[in-house]
């Protein structure tokens, strides 16, 4: 039977449609993409990836369901169709978040390229069956990601939930609901993105497409992380309404899916409960339509116009970012090697997809965060939640500065094109150590020239001149010492290094970051906030920030002078 | 002026190029020829300070590149064999670019750069992406680059490559112009006919080796031939070119 299989297998990949579909399906999926500078993490890993937080979630709810913890916690009767809605919406917003993230990053894959115009056009193979073998191809390519991302926690979930107390007879309708619900979940979002990119296909030009679709991403990204945000908050509120249509919240198809589950598990009475699942659906399939119609008629308007286009930049809009007035701190800079280069970093920043996309993210992330916590300023109600929430005003700049650096940090060790860099390993010599230079001034210019400017002003208005400067002050030296940490070692120009230093010990490097976010965006606002009671004890920070300097500049002169010297290629062993 | 004195150069254990020797004076071009995977590259790249050799030096006035490699690079001008350019900078951008590194003044940098944008016929593609360029276009930026600081040595690697009919001859007149104004010139191609009209010098590598050096007469003399073609397929082709020709042509008709 294996053999049959295998035979058949090998038989039908010889087809030229099949061939076609494995090529568009193993690109969205990274493999075949030699010139790519991602470094081709495998499908397997990528597959691994997905599937993780599904498992991982999903068995730590084992103990929140468990039945001795419940009895310890004191809670009596359990209902399984009532007291997981808030974990069922956390798996529709896993789901769809986890399936859009993907989508979103592999997003310039998914339509057909230069590179696929010069090697297919040519050959005798018609452009309908192109069409065809790249939509069959998106959708395997959505349905692999759907299926991985949410099989672990279709099966481990109702586990998890009904292990201890439930009985057949709710386990599977259980299951079922919470299944078919995720899954739904996943393709709405699918096809809510690739509707969006095929409407702008079909209704744009190519060219403003491109730039079109930058910009689609960023909201995308945005919506997602709305989604993400207000995770934790929409049940409860849902919890609280008696028809949760009346609200805002009725937009959002996180609660069309989690009003899909309810009815799905037969334990619905709601009208609105039943609407907002038939919005789901209906509009489910609205968006299965759209996608069948705007991708062919982008498809037929876009694919044979590549040639004029695709070497086009796509962001023609950041022609001359360097005669923008705050970014021309390059007058200050010493040598002209680093003027060149300081130059060259910036045009890279804002005219490559890649890093004008990470950058996008940043602010994109950066962007809730502000929301966040103003939102919650302007929600608090007692005076105790209005004075953490007054505090909390304190870590905006530090919390937006540090996300901004850090991306900016990690956007640095991205290569823009490795091939290119023989001008600068022509220019520059080693020796003279002007990589860090380079980045201080990339990250004043991009960062804090526009950041410390905004804190003054929202500052002073807040808390009046003098503790107004003072936090202005302190976040200052607080984002120069961050900037002095986060280019310690480094020793490259920023976009050319051919090995992302990144990947051979990014887990570890995650978690630095994210107890750096914690540290720098909470707690020293936190100690902030203590000092500035009496305005005196800010100059406790005197001493220490000044410690922090001095050790930094101690441990950069101990550095050996190979340790410090430019490189351009740099070894994946730690 | 520059001089390679015994270069070696290993990737590992593989010998890319051995012993090679020559001198190249102001206003003098050298030639240098060979098939694919004879070492030119490599050359070019011990030559121009990307690559250090694994034995011997390339000398500068007496002096060895790697002493002062930036001072060095700044009397050179160089035209790799690809064109690998930033596709995002403007053409007028990666040119500001290089003369910044150059210390070029700003004055001169922007007349030089210009008037050679003007004469190349690039003046109205300056400030569009170079990823727009055809690949002539982007051969001449590189030529506008490797000359607008008037560097006393060129190396060129494949410097026609892509360039059309009229840039080619404008780049021929251009080289000879160059070697009477007593530029010392690196002259590394597959066009034989272009080599035998603007070099002064030949050097033939195989296999990372030099099998024949020397003024162009000298090696028509030594070799018996009379064009630079019909030395270059004697010492270096180990079969027949055009019965490899009729072979490809019997596979592609004949086979069923």
């Amino acid at each position: 039977m294996r053999e049959y299989l295998s035979q058949k297998w090998t038989a039908a990949k010889r087809h030229p449609w099949v061939k076609l579909v494995l090529l568009f399906t193993l690109r969205m999926f990274g493999g075949g993409d030699s010139d790519s500078n991602e470094g081709g993490a495998g499908i397997g890993a990528i597959l691994v990836l997905l599937a993780m937080p599904g498992i991982l979630v999903s068995l730590l709810l084992l103990e929140k369901y468990g039945s001795l913890i419940r009895f310890l916690r004191g809670q009596g009767a359990f209902d399984p169709f009532v007291s997981t809605i808030p974990d069922e919406y956390f798996f529709i917003v896993l789901s769809m978040g986890v399936i859009g993230s993907v989508i979103l990053w592999r997003w310039e894959t998914i339509f057909p390229d230069k590179r696929d115009f010069q090697n297919l056009v040519h050959l005798p193979i018609s452009l309908g069956r192109i069409f065809l073998a790249n939509l069959v191809a998106i959708g395997l390519f959505a349905l692999l990601l759907i299926v991985v991302t949410n099989l672990a926690s279709s099966i481990l979930f109702p586990v998890a939930v009904l292990e201890s107390e439930g009985t057949i007879k709710d386990f599977f309708p259980f299951a079922f609901g919470h299944a078919v619900t995720i899954f739904a979940a996943g393709v709405f979002t699918a096809m809510a993105i690739f509707a969006a990119l095929g409407t702008l296909m079909a209704v744009l030009p190519y060219g403003m497409f491109r730039v079109a679709s930058l910009v689609a991403k960023f909201v995308i990204a945005i919506a997602l992380l709305i989604l993400l945000v207000l995770g934790g908050s929409v049940p409860d509120t849902l919890a609280k309404e008696v028809h949760p249509s009346g609200l805002n919240l009725g937009y959002l198809p996180t609660v069309w899916m989690l009003a899909l589950a309810q009815t799905l598990w037969g334990h619905n009475t709601d009208a609105h409960v039943s609407e907002m699942a038939r919005r789901a659906v209906n509009v489910s399939g609205t968006l299965f339509f759209i996608v069948l119609v705007t991708y062919w008629a982008g498809f037929r308007k876009s694919f044979q116009r590549i040639p004029e286009f695709a070497e086009r930049s796509a962001l023609p809009l950041w022609r001359r970012p360097s005669s923008f007035a705050p970014l021309r701190v390059e007058t200050l800079l010493l040598t002209n090697a680093v003027r060149a280069c300081y130059r060259f970093a910036l045009r890279t920043l804002f005219r490559s997809g890649t890093h004008v996309q990470l950058m996008l993210a940043v602010i994109a992330l950066s962007a809730i965060t502000v929301a966040k916590l103003v939102l919650d300023f302007y929600a608090a109600h007692t005076l105790s939640e209005k004075t953490s929430a007054y505090d909390s005003l304190l870590s905006l700049p530090f919390l937006v500065g540090f996300l901004i650096l850090c991306g900016l940090r990690l956007a640095f060790e991205i290569p823009v094109d490795i091939r290119a860099n023989w001008t600068l390993k022509f220019w520059l010599d080693p020796a003279k150590q002007q990589a860090r230079s380079i980045a201080r001034a990339v990250m004043y210019s991009i960062c804090l020239s526009w950041l410390i400017p905004i804190t003054v002003v929202y500052s002073v208005r807040l808390w009046g001149w003098i503790d107004g400067l003072l936090h202005t002050l302190f976040f200052g030296v607080c984002a120069l010492l961050l900037i002095e940490v986060l280019i310690v070692k480094y020793r490259k120009i920023p976009f050319t290094c051919v090995f992302p230093s990144y990947k051979s010990h990014s887990p570890l490097v995650l978690a630095l970051y994210l107890l750096g976010f914690i540290f720098f965006g909470t707690y020293i606002p936190h100690l902030e906030s203590e000092a500035l009671i009496s305005r005196w004890d800010m100059l406790w920070f005197l001493p220490v920030l000044s410690g922090i300097y001095l050790g930094l500049k101690t441990y950069r002169r101990q550095m050996l002078d190979m340790d410090k010297s430019l490189i351009f290629e740099e070894s994946d062993q730690l | 002026m520059l001089e390679a004195k015994g270069l070696f150069k290993y990737y590992g254990s593989v010998p890319a190029v051995r012993n090679v020797n020559f001198h190249i004076g102001p206003g003098q071009v050298l030639g240098y020829l060979g098939p694919n995977g004879s070492g030119k590259s490599t050359t070019v790249k011990l030559l121009t300070g990307l690559l250090e050799p694994t034995r011997g030096q390339v000398l500068f006035s007496g002096k060895n590149i790697h002493d002062n490699l930036v001072s060095y690079r700044k009397r050179l001008g160089y035209v790799p064999e690809e064109a690998n350019l930033y596709g995002y900078m403007t053409g007028e951008e990666y040119l500001a670019m290089v003369g910044t590194f150059r210390e070029m003044p700003s004055h001169i940098l922007r007349h030089r750069m210009n008037k050679l944008l003007e004469l190349l016929s690039l003046a109205e593609h300056r400030h569009v992406p170079m990823s727009s360029y055809s690949k002539g276009m982007r051969q001449r930026i590189l030529l506008i680059a490797a000359l607008m600081d008037d560097p006393e040595i060129l190396i060129l690697d494949e410097p026609l490559s892509g360039l059309d009919a009229v840039s080619s001859l404008v780049f021929r007149y251009l080289i000879q112009g160059l070697c009477l104004k007593g530029k010392a010139i690196f002259y590394c191609s597959h066009v034989l006919e272009v080599v035998e009209k603007v070099c002064t010098q030949l050097l033939i590598l195989q296999k990372g080796e030099v099998i024949a050096h020397g003024s162009i007469d000298d090696v028509r003399r030594q070799i018996g031939q009379s064009t630079v073609e019909d030395i270059f397929l004697q010492v270096v082709a180990e079969k027949d070119v055009s019965r490899i020709a009729n072979d490809i042509v019997d596979v592609i008709i004949h086979t069923r």
